[in-house]
């Protein structure tokens, strides 16, 4: 009686505290942020950071990983449609589809659980694209191109149970990859007024070179009810930097004139701010789980995801001039801080057979500010829903006695009207609101041996 | 062991070497190590003193050495009977120093090695899976991944007369497939069999410069087709075979089987040929003889042929030198000759046929019966043959016509390596892994 006292005083406190912190706040950059892996976690509204047991936690929290205590391989699928408006009208936002897959692999040496695990999520069409627009031109800034990319992370993690019932530590790292690219090209040759005389040859030498970014997390589960954790994933940029140099002769009426033009197209893309984010878990019945996850990220660091271009002529004799390259304004994008809330209910349907089902809510507010100058990066607050069911089935073949899980998940986000008014009178693009949906589903499939 | 491991192969490397092999070991294993290539690379020619081409045969003799890391893990799926280890998974990703993927494409008819140029600068990305199906029996299979890109920069004056661009950089994943059996008819006795699909990484990315009205009345510059394989592995069969001469000592015989025919030129013309209108008043310099006088002609095939690679290697297992620890020493040899002909013409695609030596080990640490940490270690040294190419003779050649060169050494620049252009050197490799099964 004490005890569960005890456990029901310590919910409702851990609810008060966390709902009394967590105020406002979230944003995203890639697949991941922006819509979450694996279909539970969709359904539980991202809010895991504490509680997540299986291949995701190498993107969620990889101290996690030692929660697995069996080989697990998972597969599944996210399909993502975007309603994105400017002015009611749709702007025809590409869909993002993509393979998740993953596998974790526990050991135990001595005292130490161990666990290592990859997952990997797989866009249908790409695995990454970089797309700089003009400034000037409206865009989705965050969901138009950053979410079209491949995620591959890869991690380990320990587990020490504590002295003196402190419950147990569990702690997680590795490395996420992503590529930029980076190089020259040189063309040599003759140039004529008539662009079709021209007769070029090229040196292509172009690397797409590996990015690669830490991420760490950490978890203490006081009590097998009640865990907290903490899990940081550091800012990672792609870029795209090309020079190219035309170097020979131009050939003007009778002239033959040498000379070289510099062709430099600098672009920042693909963005991911540094994360930190707080979560935690209590059970205030066996078959009920709550979460609560805030996180702070670090907006305030986004670059410009216009590409820059620089030219230098020389060419002596010809009177030429080039016009001058657009200059590029800061984003002036802030931090932001978000709350996501989950709650998962277990239901026995029979032996051998778990009903799960599952509901979440995430507030994330944007990091850009109204769009009242040169740029148009819109995007606007996001009020997220979920909710979500999985099956868990034990012995279904003989051979596999381990259970089976099977989970669907889907979320609606919503994000309510926004208005850019201009400062400019004379503005191109003029007054304008952003507003619409994105609707994501996701199915998992988790096998355990 | 020089590649001879295809009716060897066992642990997670057989995802490369013969997936079948996946199966062959009964423990989970998993491991990491790093791996690293440097060059020697020599291109002589009594021409060369003062060429044109002096700095782009000095770049291809200069090949950046080339690391990585490796990562890899093999496992039975623990399943009960009746499918008690008969079913095993694997992955091997190999990730070069920072690169994903090179495209390093010197200018087309200079001096290049074509084969061994940009090999090693690309992640390898390998899943497969194998089945046990008898004692005697293993099939495997899987998939190698990489990326091609495409994209486009454009760069163009806008409403204010300001220069803007516009930029898009897409990977796309490609896939080649593998495949790949090991049957044991005897306890010493093995075969092994690989296929390997076309490992290709292309890029295309043209580029569309517009630098303003008064720029473009002085100097005309089209879409420039930056298009090609950065990457380039062809189609394979290996086989082989293994025999335990002596307590734990293999030796493996084998050969491969490259389709080098498949493959094409890997760069492209950087302008397209759009012929002229000789009744077009704005063009007065059009032949009206050849109406392509003003292009570069098509870059010749380069009439790669078919190669077949011998190759032998030797194992001997589990030495004890401790009450805990064995080691495990290997060596091999294998003869890569080369697909690339003689260049007698304008093109100077360098390749050298290859005497390849290898020599390895592997401490085991044996923690427990059923743990073991190792350490493993090896050498490899590619010796290439000296080769020359002689240059036909009147120069050039006659399956060009005037214009046509006179277009080409425009381009690229002089093209006259004769008498000859030799190529030789020697590349050597080397790596280590830890790991732990159990």
């Amino acid at each position: 009686m004490a005890q569960k006292l005890y456990r029901s005083t310590a919910s409702v406190l851990w609810m008060l505290l966390f709902l009394g912190i967590g105020d406002r706040r979230v944003a995203h950059a890639n697949p991941l942020d922006a819509f979450g892996l694996g279909a539970r976690n969709v359904a539980l509204g991202n809010a895991v950071t504490a509680t997540v047991d299986d291949s995701s936690a190498n993107y969620y929290n990889p101290a996690n990983l030692t929660l697995v205590r069996d080989l697990l391989i998972e597969i599944g699928y996210l399909f993502n449609q975007p309603y994105l408006k400017f002015d009611g009208q749709d702007n025809n936002v590409d869909p993002l589809r993509g393979i998740h897959t993953g596998m974790v692999i526990p050991g135990v040496v001595g005292p130490v659980r161990f666990s290592v695990g990859v997952a990997l999520f797989l866009p249908d069409q790409r695995v990454s694209r970089i797309r700089s627009i003009v400034q000037r031109k409206p865009r989705w800034e965050l969901y138009d191109n950053r979410t079209q990319r491949m995620h591959i992370t890869t991690n380990g993690a320990i587990e020490l149970t504590l002295p003196h019932n402190l419950g147990k530590l569990r702690a997680g790292g590795g490395i996420t990859f992503l590529t930029r690219t980076e190089g020259g090209l040189k063309f040599q040759g003759k140039l004529y007024k008539e662009p079709e005389r021209a007769l070029l040859s090229t040196a292509v030498d172009i690397d797409f070179k590996t990015v690669r970014y830490p991420g760490a997390g950490l978890t203490w589960e006081l009590r097998d009810w009640l865990s907290f954790a903490v899990t940081y994933r550091a800012e990672a940029k792609v870029s795209l930097d090309l020079k190219a140099r035309v170097d020979g002769v131009v050939e003007f009426g009778q002239s033959k004139l040498p000379g070289f033009f510099d062709l430099i197209s600098f672009n920042t893309n693909l963005f991911a701010p540094h994360q930190l984010f707080f979560g935690s878990a209590i059970r205030p019945f066996p078959s009920l789980l709550v979460t609560l996850d805030l996180g702070y990220l670090l907006w305030s660091r986004y670059p410009p995801s216009v590409a820059e271009i620089e030219v230098d002529l020389q060419i002596n004799g010809l009177p030429l001039s080039i016009d001058p390259p657009t200059e590029i304004a800061s984003p002036n994008f802030h931090d932001i801080v978000t709350v996501r809330f989950g709650a998962e209910y277990r239901w026995q349907a029979h032996a051998h057979f778990l009903v799960d089902f599952r509901g979440g809510y995430t507030f994330e507010p944007t990091p850009a500010p109204e769009q009242t100058g040169v740029t148009n990066y819109a995007d606007n607050d996001k009020h997220a829903f979920s909710f979500g069911v999985g099956f868990n089935i034990e012995n279904l073949f003989k051979a596999m006695p381990k259970p089976l899980s099977f989970d669907f998940g889907a979320q609606y986000i919503v994000l309510p009207r926004r208005d850019h008014r201009k400062q400019s009178a004379i503005d191109l693009t003029g007054d304008y609101y952003s507003s619409g949906s994105l609707l994501t589903v996701a199915a998992t499939s988790r096998v355990r041996f | 062991m020089a590649g001879a491991t295809v009716a060897l192969a066992h642990g997670f490397e057989s995802i490369y070497y013969n997936p079948a092999g996946i199966a062959i070991s009964r423990q989970i294993h998993i491991a990491i190590g790093y791996q690293w290539s440097g060059y020697a690379l020599t291109i002589r020619s009594p021409a060369l003193a003062g060429h044109d081409q002096a700095s782009a045969a000095r770049d291809a003799e200069n090949q950046e050495t080339i690391g990585g890391i490796n990562i890899g893990a093999a496992l039975f799926l623990p399943l009960k009977a009746p499918l008690h280890q008969r079913i095993a998974l694997g992955f091997g990703i190999y990730i070069p120093n920072e690169v994903v993927l090179s495209a390093n494409l010197p200018r087309p008819y200079t001096p290049q090695f074509v084969v061994m140029g940009n090999r090693g600068k690309v992640v390898a990305i390998q899943l497969g899976g194998a089945v046990r199906f008898t004692e005697w029996l293993s099939i495997g299979g899987g998939v190698r991944a990489l990326s091609s890109l495409i994209g486009a920069i454009t760069i163009q004056p806008n409403e204010f007369g300001t220069l803007g661009s516009e930029v898009k950089d897409e990977l796309i994943a490609a896939y080649s497939p593998i495949a790949g059996i090991i049957v044991t008819p005897k306890p010493w006795l093995k075969f092994g069999m690989t296929y390997r699909g076309t490992f290709a990484g292309k890029f295309a990315l043209p580029i569309s410069p517009d630098l303003g009205a008064s720029f473009k009345s002085f100097i005309g510059v089209p879409t420039l087709q930056i298009e090609g394989v950065a990457q380039y592995d062809p189609r394979q069969f290996l086989f082989a075979s293994a025999w335990n001469v002596w307590d734990t000592l293999w030796i493996e015989l084998g050969a491969s089987w490259r389709r080098w025919s498949e493959f094409a030129q890997p760069v492209r013309n950087t302008v397209d040929c759009i012929p002229c209108d000789p009744n077009d008043p704005t063009q007065p310099w059009c032949d009206p003889q050849n109406t392509v006088a003003h292009c570069l002609p098509e870059l010749p095939d380069p009439a790669f042929s078919d190669t077949l690679s011998p190759r032998i290697g030797a194992e001997w297992t589990e030495m004890k030198l401790a009450h805990n620890v064995t080691i495990d020493v290997r060596a091999g040899y294998s003869f890569e000759p080369t697909p690339v002909p003689e260049q007698t013409e304008l093109t100077n695609l360098l390749d050298n046929d290859r005497h390849i030596w290898a020599i390895g080990g592997t401490f085991n640490w044996w923690v427990r019966p059923t743990f073991i940490v190792h350490l493993d270690l090896y050498f490899q040294h590619h010796i290439l043959v000296s080769r020359t190419h002689r240059k036909s003779e009147p120069w050039p050649p006659s399956t060009v016509s005037e214009t046509e060169y006179k277009n080409i050494t425009t381009a690229v620049g002089d093209l006259d390596f004769r008498p000859y252009i030799q190529s030789g050197g020697s590349i050597f490799s080397a790596g280590t892994s830890l790991g732990i099964k159990y």
